[in-house]
């Protein structure tokens, strides 16, 4: 809400009174008592959601590197997987971790952006092919993708002879290889969400003057930015832990991302479980800004349109 | 642009659908010639945004020039006509006002088919192909590969130290190559296309270990020099019975012989050690009389629908089809909507602002989204360990989670809901903010029951966005390779039967039917997912025409 | 798209758990330095898919790339040439791709049982060891290297399983099952450990650990061996009087709980290194991490079963290969016969992984370095290599799910070990 205080008075026919749209927003004091049941019942739900990766973390911190899983606590603490993990000067791990946040941060950016471009096109337009295209894009989403990789290694080592800069072994193609399912995979939730910002709000705008880009970039991409920034952690956690494309396009240690460099250290080598502490300890540490990511959206994810309605 | 703006926006009636943005409509205002500036429509868009549109435009036909140039350089005319494609559709839709839907589509949809159209039209043409291992390469070149494996070196001949050398004069990097040879002994020889010669002591000069440094009338190429020769890789001395002197490296040769020669005429090979001769059949050479190996190497080719008769026929597939598929079905059906359920659940749950440090809980929800599968799917399946994993301990069961033919499906469809809920709440939470309060509010006036609230107003509402993402979710579980084949690789196996697994779904039987063999066979991969993806495609469809979201597509 | 990563990952999964069951190294955390780039060579992790302006281009391992750094420096200063070592994640998946396309290496840096596929494909070339050079390694890692009686490379290691005991539990070592049975049974029974042994079975079976017990009979094993030696696709020998004869032995085990399938590779390790169980088979891979956790270990041959003979472990011989279009061929050959088999090469290989050297000086000298090293070797005495036949690929499935239903008393051992023959051979039959 704060983010958009211009929002509120707005006059369009779904509009609310102000003080009733901002109430759930603020957390009133002695409230817990209303809700105490919901942090029970949230608790109980991490719960589930951790415990696995308990074992993940002990498995990390224990010296010798194995999982047991029929404890939850390690009975051996110390840090020398993480120490070995940043040592490691043949597996740069640091490395990886930013060549990682560089790819995956700018694919989801420009994977969100041509999803909330097509969005609003399908949603806003009307045209041929809008319907079987919507389809096909769902349809092409269902290829079981064996021999996919196949074909993209073949043709951008061809795009690699021609531009360089874009082929085999460069993160610049990498991305791009990943922003060929950035329309499909995302359009629909995209499209769903567009579709309940009310039409009223582009008419008055196109009234005023103002063109449709202008509608789009101004005014319409701030509407939807619950979904965006869905659409950005979705995308991003993808294209994080990403490795098998990523394996096939970056050969040299330095450029490969965190998948690849987990995956690499977990199979490879030939025995999964020689770095296994060290692999643990990694899978951890990389999961870490996914999470912040996602605690540092919370305000745009709630933020964007509270008052808008359902055609 | 404020949206303040908007406000004070006459209710003018606009004579525009959304549909058709560029219309008249746009046109009527601009007519008007607003004040200051300040609401140019785009067709008035100031200079600075026409410059820059057609600046990018601009960048865009060079590069794609650029482009055409290099692929004109190596002779690409399939690429030519594709950049020439690319670059009239970049001026058509960005360059002119029609076509608004495309400005918005077109990068997504070069894009999708470059990098998701094309591998499957690449997944198509293989499936009429024998491509796999042991069928990689050529006729021509399995041919040549056989007969330069079969170069064996003849026994007890001597080894030779060698220098390359070029009559002086000539150059080195096309003259004719002469092999300026140490026997064992220290005699120097000379060899050359026709065979060996001596080579007078006298007239060379030779480092410690015999090879020959200088030889009157010879020039001595370098290791750079030898290495750039491609044609000495090809190059023998011909000395008795078809064998020949050949390069090992740098500095050494020896006598080797083919065993194997091709006749071009009756299409054979013809092995001289074992007098065998070799047809081909199947792309593949197979020995005449049918006792012996093939030779590992075949060929690639072109096999018609015989991928796809295949797979009809096969006694394997038919007899494992339908219990693979029910539990394929099973799978994926219940893998959606546990996940989808328990995510929903979780999203509406934190969805109270009330709720103090709903973004933590939020945050650690998503962690079994952000950790690779490949490590929590090895910790789900070393939990269901039956002896030594903590499900069985902690509930003081002995039940042998992946050995049961049932107790494995359950311990899958347990595993995946942790694995999927989180990406289910992440868009649920999403989904719930486009519910209006006012909605809400109206249902709490109206005194309808926190239960009733959700069934009949949060729910439907929350399904027309998630939709088709649990069509979507329900596609990608069907061809759930990874958690199937990290956790149990399609097994328990019942019956001595490698061949259909308990919990196998039709892409992990059709993965070991396609990959059993001998070698690998990429053709057949590449048909059973052209299967797959008709039998998906046509579920989805059927499951798409029933959902709301369908209707609102209408 | 994240979704359809894993599923195409785990395809190459397959592959890459297929060949862990030969796989594994032993480095002791050798952290390799930065690569100094000397002067004719570039460092080793600056150079993208295929450096086109180095002469040489190697692809290795991330363990095994520095050190090879190393000798490909001083050989190209020898030659006036820059050579260049990359890592490869996984060098047999992208040594075939990239050389489809002409992007690939000239030499690569990998285990013996690839052999078949890289020849099915045309991928790579013979090398052609002298005689008198080849008779400096161990027979059967030169064995190892050939395909159809070519040679195909030059080897630098052998591996293979052993009886790793824990010496607080089991101070002597048994050689006949029945006493390592025994002796576990008594140690379980007064409560000193969990388990009496530890061997990788799990729920679908491990055929690499299944061979040892088929080999201990006459005429047991998975293919038989022609006349020169080498294994005979066409003759499954899974269900041969000798082989039903191991399996038997694998079900008495599995009635007597000394082996599970409830153990699999992702508990094996962390069990034994519990410090409760007194036996494990293994190879060098393990010793890592069991030293990590203070155990105190001991190498001895796998033991004999009654009846038969000495449990006969697979050899795992690690190489180096010359690309069949290799850009520099002459190179490529004078780099990997004249360099590979020097004796400080094949040390300063042994030092990166432990794995005892292929080359009969270096073995000796690595044994007065690490007596793990003769221990594991002479554990290996006997032992056949892997086969590196493409028709092993139809082996490892069947094959390992029978001995897992035999080992669970879920099957009797001659029907079960019949009808995987008759799978096994159904599958070769299919090519």
């Amino acid at each position: 809400m704060s983010t958009f205080p211009d929002a509120v008075p707005l006059a369009v026919p779904h509009s609310v009174d102000k003080a009733e749209s901002a109430q759930p927003v603020r957390p009133r004091p002695g409230s817990f008592r209303r809700v105490w049941w919901r942090h029970g019942l949230a608790i109980l739900a991490l719960v589930w959601s951790l415990f696995p990766i308990v074992f993940i973390i002990s498995a990390a911190l224990n010296p010798s590197g194995t999982m047991n899983t029929a404890e939850l606590f390690p009975n051996n603490i110390s840090m020398t997987n993480y120490d070995a993990l940043f040592s490691d000067t043949a597996r740069p791990y640091l490395s990886w971790y930013k060549n990682s946040m560089i790819i995956a941060g700018s694919g989801s950016l420009a994977s969100v952006f041509i999803g909330a471009c097509a969005a609003y096109a399908f949603s806003r337009m009307r045209f041929t092919g809008r319907r079987p295209g919507l389809f096909a894009l769902l349809l092409l989403q269902m290829f079981p993708a064996l021999l996919a990789f196949v074909a993209l290694y073949v043709t951008f080592v061809r795009v690699g002879n021609i531009l360089p800069a874009i082929g085999i072994n460069t993160s610049a193609g990498l991305i791009l290889a990943y922003l060929g399912g950035a329309m499909g995979a995302n359009v629909w939730l995209l499209k769903g969400y567009f579709d309940t910002v009310p039409r009223e709000l582009d008419e008055a705008a196109k009234v005023d003057g103002a063109s449709h880009a202008r509608i789009f970039f101004t005014m319409t991409l701030r509407l939807v930015m619950p979904i965006l920034v869905t659409v950005f952690m979705l995308s991003f956690v993808g294209l994080f832990g990403e490795f098998l494309l990523a394996s096939i396009f970056l050969r040299d240690v330095d450029s490969q991302t965190l998948g690849v460099g987990l995956w690499s250290m977990m199979n490879v080598t030939g025995d999964r479980n020689k770095y296994f502490g060290q692999f643990c300890a990694g899978a951890m540490l990389a999961s870490l800004p996914v999470v912040l990511l996602y605690l540092g959206f919370q305000k745009q994810l709630v933020g964007g349109l509270t008052q808008g309605s359902v055609k | 642009m404020s949206l303040k703006k908007f406000q004070g926006t006459p209710e003018v009636q606009h004579p525009d659908s959304p549909d058709n943005p560029d219309r008249p409509g746009d046109r009527v205002v601009r007519s008007k010639g607003e004040p200051g500036g300040r609401r140019r429509s785009s067709a008035a868009s100031p200079l600075w945004l026409v410059v820059t549109k057609w600046l990018l435009i601009g960048t865009v036909l060079v590069v794609l020039a650029f482009v055409v140039q290099k692929l004109i350089e190596q002779g690409s005319w399939v690429g030519v006509v594709i950049a020439a494609f690319v670059a009239m559709c970049v001026l058509a839709v960005y360059g002119t006002r029609h076509a608004v839907p495309l400005k918005y589509l077109l990068p997504g949809l070069l894009l999708l088919v470059a990098l998701q159209i094309w591998p499957i039209a690449y997944t198509v043409g293989t499936s009429f192909t024998n491509l796999g291992d042991g069928h990689l390469i050529s006729k021509q070149e399995s041919i040549d590969s056989i007969i330069a494996n079969s170069v064996r070196e003849v026994p007890n001949a001597p080894r030779y130290l060698l220098s390359v050398a070029v009559k002086d004069g000539a150059d080195p990097a096309t003259g004719e190559a002469f092999y300026l040879l140490t026997e064992p002994s220290g005699k120097p020889l000379l060899g050359d296309k026709a065979g060996l010669a001596d080579l007078p002591a006298a007239s060379v000069e030779k480092a410690g270990n015999g090879r020959i440094t200088k030889a009157a009338g010879y020039q001595i190429l370098t290791a750079i020099q030898v290495n750039a020769r491609k044609d000495l890789n090809e190059f023998a001395v011909p000395t008795a019975e078809g064998a020949g002197i050949k390069r090992v490296g740098l500095a050494e040769a020896f006598q080797g012989k083919a065993n194997v020669s091709y006749d071009k005429a009756s299409d054979t090979l013809l092995d001289s050690a074992t007098r065998k001769t070799y047809i081909p059949r199947k792309a593949s050479w197979v020995p005449k009389d049918g006792q012996g190996d093939t030779f590992p190497q075949g060929w690639k080719e072109n096999v018609g629908f015989k991928n796809f008769s295949n797979v009809l026929t096969n006694e394997t597939l038919r007899s494992g089809f339908l219990k693979i598929f029910a539990w394929n079905m099973v799978f994926a059906v219940v893998s959606v909507l546990s996940t989808f359920v328990l995510g929903m659940l979780l999203a509406l749950l934190l969805n109270d602002a009330r709720l103090r440090g709903r973004a933590l809980y939020r945050s650690m929800l998503i962690l079994p989204y952000a950790l690779p599968i490949f490590v929590t799917a090895l910790v789900w399946s070393s939990m269901f360990n039956q002896d030594y994993g903590l499900i069985n301990k902690l509930l003081h069961l002995n039940i042998d989670w992946l050995g049961d033919p049932w107790a494995a499906k359950a311990a899958i469809l347990i595993t995946n809901l942790w694995l999927g809920f989180p990406y289910m709440f992440i868009v649920c939470t999403g989904a719930l903010q486009s519910i209006p309060g006012d909605v809400l509010e109206a249902a709490k006036i109206d005194g309808a029951s926190a239960l009733r609230t959700m069934r009949s107003v949060i729910i439907p509402l929350l399904l027309v966005a998630v939709g088709p993402l649990l069509i979507a979710s329900f596609a990608f579980n069907f061809n759930n390779f990874g958690l199937i084949f990290l956790m149990t690789g399609g097994g328990p196996f019942q019956d001595s039967n490698f061949s259909v697994g308990s919990s196998d779904l039709l892409i992990t039987y059709a993965y070991r039917l396609a990959f059993s063999g001998v070698s690998p066979n990429y053709g057949l991969a590449a048909t059973v997912s052209l299967f797959i993806f008709f039998i998906v495609g046509l579920m989805s469809y059927e499951g798409f025409r029933r959902t709301k979201s369908l209707e609102e597509v209408n | 798209m994240h979704k359809r990563a894993i599923g195409a990952a785990a395809v190459t999964g397959i592959a890459a758990l297929l060949m862990s069951a030969c796989g594994g190294s032993t480095t002791v955390a050798a952290k390799p330095s930065t690569t100094e780039a000397a002067v004719p060579a570039a460092a080793s992790t600056k150079a993208p898919v295929r450096d086109a302006a180095a002469d040489l281009v190697i692809w290795a391992d991330v363990d095994r790339t520095p050190i090879i750094q190393k000798y490909a420096d001083e050989f190209g200063k020898e030659n006036g040439i820059k050579v260049v070592v990359q890592v490869a994640t996984d060098v047999r998946p992208q040594f075939k791709d990239a050389t489809k396309v002409g992007k690939g290496p000239d030499v690569i840096v990998g285990a013996h049982d690839w052999l078949g596929e890289l020849v099915q494909n045309n991928t790579v070339s013979p090398v052609n060891l002298a005689a008198a050079d080849a008779a400096k390694f161990a027979p059967q890692a030169i064995a190892a290297t050939k395909f159809n009686g070519q040679s195909y490379g030059v080897p630098y290691a052998v591996e293979n399983i052993a009886l790793v005991r824990n010496t607080a539990l089991a101070p002597t070592a048994p050689t006949k099952m029945s006493d390592l049975v025994s002796q576990g049974q008594a140690l379980v029974k007064s409560g000193k450990a969990t388990n009496i042994l530890l061997q990788e079975v799990s729920k679908t079976g491990n055929a690499f650990y299944t061979y040892p017990y088929l080999a201990a009979f006459a005429g047991g094993g998975i293919f038989a061996t022609k006349a020169n030696g080498d294994y005979d696709a066409s003759k499954v020998i899974v269900n041969s009087v000798g082989s039903v004869k191991g399996a038997t032995e694998l079900a008495a085990l599995g009635k007597s709980k000394a082996l599970s399938t409830n153990v699999d590779s992702t508990n094996a390790d962390a069990l034994f290194d519990a410090g409760k169980v007194p036996f494990y088979f293994t190879g060098p891979w393990s010793i890592d991490k069991a030293k990590k956790a203070n155990i105190k270990y001991a190498i001895s041959p796998l033991p004999s079963l009654a009846g038969g003979g000495k449990m006969q472990p697979f050899l795992g011989v690690q190489m180096f290969y010359v690309s069949a279009k290799a850009k520099n061929a002459a190179f490529a050959q004078e780099f990997v016969t004249k360099y590979v088999p020097r004796e400080d090469v094949q040390m300063s290989l042994f030092a990166a992984g432990h794995r005892p050297p292929a080359l009969t000086s270096a073995y000796v000298k690595a044994t007065t370095a690490d007596p793990d090293v003769k221990a594991w070797f002479d554990a290996g005495k006997g032992g056949q290599a892997m086969p590196n036949i493409p028709a092993m690929n139809s082996v490892w499935g069947p094959l390992g799910q029978a001995s897992a239903d035999v080992i669970a008393g879920k099957a009797l051992p001659q029907a079960r070990f019949d009808a995987a023959q008759k799978e096994i051979a159904a599958n070769i039959a299919k090519g």
